[in-house]
């Protein structure tokens, strides 16, 4: 079967970015029922007229636009608006171009504003220009833009000095202090932007971690421009975030030269395996679930869940939520901890934050190191405290810093609901302790742990 | 699917026995797995978080876990028998079918519940559930745009709302929806508005739990 | 009068603008608390409705407490909800209300158990405010009991009414409910307190659309207060009240928060008076019932009529 489905290097969802090097299809969001497989074999379901079909892709790209929402239905948008209409202005008029009026706009749209006013004052020097903004944001040319609008007398007014409203009828209001106004003419206004419209379903159907304000990309300093948190999932523009209108020239660099390195091979994260026992899967969908990578799947023919290698990154957090122990790794061995300083280390934070430390901070301390923190389970919790009398300290990622995105939070779970557990026995939930470190911290690191071991040791 | 809820840890504790000397902890890997109550990673964690507890008050317990796959049905249970006849008491992390049915299969065994079998529901979200039907035992969702009343309503309405709902949120409490809320939406959306303009007389409860307790037969295995 | 029921039905047939109000049964079972609440409003109202555990608090029993007002010389309205008696215990009641002379019931659902001080009681609702209202008609004009048994004496004579909010969302279900009260026998009905004049307004005229004032008289809820305190309690904690913002700012406003609470109470009512449809109004000062003759001398429904 698999044979006769036509394979591409790359599949967009939304708009094709320009490339004659890839091979590549475009598919409408809407269109899309189902994704399964991983980086390199991905099988897109999706409906063709009347019948379902599929294509295969090694990278998916997610490239929609943003919604946009106006203040008032009179005006015109600053993202989507050309110059041509200032052409046909009646000249009497003035233009009225709002740079920031929800919030602030990116960069993208200080160009676009100021382009605008000029453009304005080329076609008419004696057209009254108003130019409403909170803060001017810089990116190219902005700042010779910026000078020669002053020069051509376009009357710029920072409102977050002042009061600024926008009446139904496309009125504008401006108070301050000393000025009052009250204008109307040609109004240009930046939308307020929303995440492109099939967000919530195309979440649902690549199985990806959501970020702020509902976008497909988490906030992590550990993504760069336009990474998802599932491997070989690129999102662009309105999929990933507000800023994406300043860059989508870097947005479509990185895309490009990223799906490139995938092409010329991909190798699984790490060498140990992960797998999952048929026989003891009930097919819950927890790990799917939990998954922060889109890396787990339902084998249809075992009717059991299933962990893609190459989407694997590793973090283990469904081996630690998995109701029925059903997953499991190479490798996994369960010391008996023997002193009584323990402490469990995200690999990706504080075991970096170690190492720039100038002496060990974690010397005299017995540390096991994780791939994420959230492969601790109540379970481990309590065999390290029955193992010893003392305490347990486990570092793990601020939420920027965190590589597998969800899984400092779902370790912050774990721990706060085995503390409450230890209280409500009245045994002691202070020997637990949680901190939350990034891997440029190690000074922090090492005041902590200072604390810590003094009080641990009292 | 049967919801259900971990106990309390203190609750688990205060039922065993003082003079406990063995526990069994019995997981069930269906309904309850699911609705990660009572599976085998609950069971495991709770064994040790018990064991932990027994070391801190210098009581010598022996604490054993397994986890089977439904401990509704004799045949899956069998596979424990010897463990459990081992152990002074059991603790079944199973809904409260499987508890009973470890009593009826051990008639001298001391089986003590550790999850509150809350209600049949489905997964919201992870780690989530929302209560969907009573099992009054006489489905009336045709009538209603398929959105349970019964069920969904905190007063079980079945002529329409109370004057308490507001904003599509139960008198009850802001955190529940509405059922009719959701009952006159889905009416609405497929065009069966005027369906909800007809008296529902008193609902039959006699399929329900108020009929005596309830059992059937499946009539193609059993001769008249 | 042979021909009615009731007193309150045959006023509100005659087409007198009637006048009801409201009393709580004590927690307890002193009589005299009735008697001495009686002779606060006597001559004031034309009814008084006696609640059923209202809020879901346990008091004296509603038939109880009515018989006792009954013989004070008041006409009574008896409360029956559905959240504590199933259809058995309903229907016995009210063939025993009927039997005492108290033959004005308004059928509610009930609030639900949580907002009194017995959360953890087990709630009934086995019959709703529709089927309440049912049972009434069919036991009082076919002499039948819901289950179709006949009575084997004299059939009960109720003259049964129910509530309404206009307030409650979705408006248009709520409509589609009040219809099905209707067309189930319902003869008036006594809405939520009223705040907002613009969304009772509406609600009458969508009322007076489809007919519904003249299948059953309405009478507008009135809730009198005297502090800014109870207003915004109600907005916020009171299901399916809408209190809009400019009461509470009236109220704030007021130097004395008590004339003020009559004067919008007054106010209210005139204006519900001269809307086309509105039968009468229901007094229910919450904790504050000697007011009720001070709210009807002012707004001119003093003195009442006799019959």
């Amino acid at each position: 079967m698999s044979g006769s489905i036509e394979h591409y290097d790359v599949a967009y969802i939304g708009q094709a970015l320009k490339n004659n090097e890839l091979s590549q299809v475009t598919l409408p969001a809407s269109s899309l029922t189902e994704c399964r497989g991983e980086i390199g074999n991905f099988t897109l379901s999706y409906q063709a007229e009347e019948e379902l079909e599929q294509i295969q892709s090694s990278n998916i790209v997610i490239n929609l636009p943003h919604q946009e929402e106006l203040p008032v239905d009179c005006c015109l948008s600053l993202t989507g608006v050309g110059n041509e209409f200032l052409a046909e202005a009646e000249g009497e008029e003035p233009l009225i171009i709002i740079q920031d009026y929800q919030d602030l706009s990116a960069a993208a749209l200080s160009q676009r504003g100021l382009k605008l006013a000029l453009q304005a004052k080329s076609e008419d020097p004696a057209r009254e220009v108003y130019y409403f903004y909170q803060a001017m944001r810089f990116m190219d040319n902005n700042d010779e833009l910026y000078e020669e609008a002053r020069r051509q007398e376009v009357i710029f007014l920072k409102h977050d000095l002042g009061e600024l409203k926008i009446s139904q009828e496309g009125e504008v209001f401006y108070s301050r202090e000393d000025i009052e106004l009250s204008l109307s003419g040609e109004l240009v206004v930046a939308p307020e932007l929303k995440p492109a419209a099939e967000v919530d379903r195309l979440a649902q159907i690549f199985n990806v971690t959501r970020g702020p304000q509902g976008y497909l990309q988490v906030d992590n300093i550990y993504l760069q421009p336009t990474l998802s948190g599932k491997r070989g999932l690129y999102v662009l523009g309105g999929a990933r975030g507000p800023n994406a209108l300043t860059y989508h020239q870097e947005e479509r660099e990185f895309t490009l030269q990223e799906i490139k390195r995938n092409l010329a091979g991909v190798e699984e994260l790490d060498e140990e395996e992960r797998s999952v026992d048929d026989q003891k899967c009930v097919v819950c969908y927890t790990c799917y679930r939990v998954c922060p990578h889109g890396a787990i799947q339902r084998d249809e023919e075992l009717n059991s869940m299933q962990i893609m290698p190459l989407a694997c990154q590793s973090c283990n957090l469904c081996i630690s939520r998995c109701p029925m122990g059903a997953i499991s790794r190479s490798g996994e061995a369960e010391k008996q901890p023997q002193s009584d300083r323990q402490i469990i280390i995200c690999e990706n934070s504080a075991a970096l934050a170690r190492e720039k430390a100038d002496s060990d901070p974690m010397a005299g301390l017995e540390v096991t190191e994780v791939p994420c923190v959230s492969t601790v389970k109540k379970e481990h919790i309590y065999q390290r405290l029955a193992g010893s009398e003392g305490d347990l300290l486990i570092l793990g990622c601020i939420s920027e810093a965190c590589k597998h995105l969800t899984g400092h939070d779902r370790c912050e779970q774990v721990i706060s609901s085995a503390k409450s557990d230890l209280e409500k026995l009245d045994l002691d939930p202070e020997r637990v302790n949680y901190q939350r470190l990034s891997p440029r911290m190690a000074a922090d690191l090492s005041a902590y742990l200072a604390d810590w071991k003094g009080e641990v040791l009292q | 699917m049967i919801v259900g809820k971990l106990k309390d840890v203190d609750e688990i504790k205060d039922m065993l026995p003082e003079d406990l000397e063995s526990l069994f902890i019995i997981g069930c890997g269906t309904c309850v797995s699911v609705s990660l109550a009572g599976g085998e990673r609950e069971a495991k964690s709770l064994r040790d978080l018990l064991e932990l507890y027994f070391r801190s008050q210098g009581r010598d317990v022996k604490v054993n876990t397994a986890t089977i796959k439904r401990q509704c049905d004799d045949e899956f249970i069998d596979s424990e028998e010897l463990a459990i006849s081992e152990h002074d008491v059991v603790l079944s992390l199973a809904c409260g079918v499987g508890v009973q049915h470890l009593g009826i299969k051990h008639p001298g065994k001391m089986i003590l519940p550790g999850v509150n079998t809350t209600f049949y529901g489905r997964n919201s979200d992870v780690g989530e559930w929302e209560e969907m039907c009573l099992g009054c035992g006489d489905c009336i969702l045709d009538d209603f745009a398929g959105v349970c009343p019964v069920a969904r309503c905190s007063k079980s309405l079945i002529n329409g709302p109370c004057g308490g709902s507001q904003d599509g949120k139960c008198e009850v409490d802001d955190e529940i929806d509405c059922g009719w809320d959701l009952i006159y939406n889905r009416a609405k959306e497929i065009g069966q508005l005027d369906r909800l303009l007809s008296y529902e007389g008193p609902k039959d409860w006699s399929t329900a739990r108020d009929g005596g307790v309830r059992s059937h037969k499946n009539p193609e295995f059993f001769s008249e | 009068m042979a021909e009615y029921i009731s007193k309150l039905e045959q006023l509100l047939e005659e087409g007198e603008f009637v006048v009801c109000s409201e009393m709580g049964p004590p927690i307890g079972a002193d009589p005299e608390f009735i008697r001495k609440k009686c002779d606060d409003v006597k001559g004031y109202v034309d009814a008084v409705n006696i609640t059923d555990n209202q809020t879901a608090i346990i008091r004296m029993s509603s038939i109880a407490a009515a018989k006792i007002a009954m013989e004070e010389g008041l006409e009574m309205i008896i409360q029956i909800t559905g959240r504590d008696r199933n259809r058995i215990g309903i229907q016995s009641d009210l063939l025993g209300a009927s039997a005492l002379g108290l033959s004005n019931v308004l059928c509610l659902t009930g609030d639900h158990q949580c907002f009194g001080n017995d959360e953890d009681a087990k709630n009934v609702f086995d019959l709703d405010s529709v089927s309440i209202i049912k049972a009434c008609q069919q036991m009082t004009e076919e002499g039948r009991l819901i289950n179709g048994n006949e009575l084997k004496t004299e059939p009960p004579r109720l003259y049964y009414g129910g509530a309404h909010n206009p307030f409650a969302d979705p408006f248009e279900m709520h409509m589609m409910k009040l219809e099905k009260k209707i067309e189930a026998g319902m003869k008036f009905i006594q809405t939520q307190c009223i705040y907002n004049l613009e969304k009772f307004d509406y609600w009458m005229e969508e009322v007076r659309k489809r007919g519904l004032h003249e299948k059953c008289h309405i009478m507008a809820g009135i809730l009198p207060t005297r502090s800014v305190k109870a207003l915004r309690m109600m907005k916020k904690f009171v299901a399916g009240m809408d209190v809009p913002d400019y009461t509470i700012e009236r109220m704030e406003a007021a130097e004395d928060k008590k004339a003020e609470g009559v004067k919008m109470a007054v106010d209210i009512i005139n204006h519900v008076k001269e809307i086309e449809g509105v039968r009468g109004v229901h007094l229910m000062p919450v904790a504050w019932e000697e007011i009720t003759p001070v709210v009807v001398e002012k707004a001119n429904l003093y003195p009442r009529p006799e019959v």
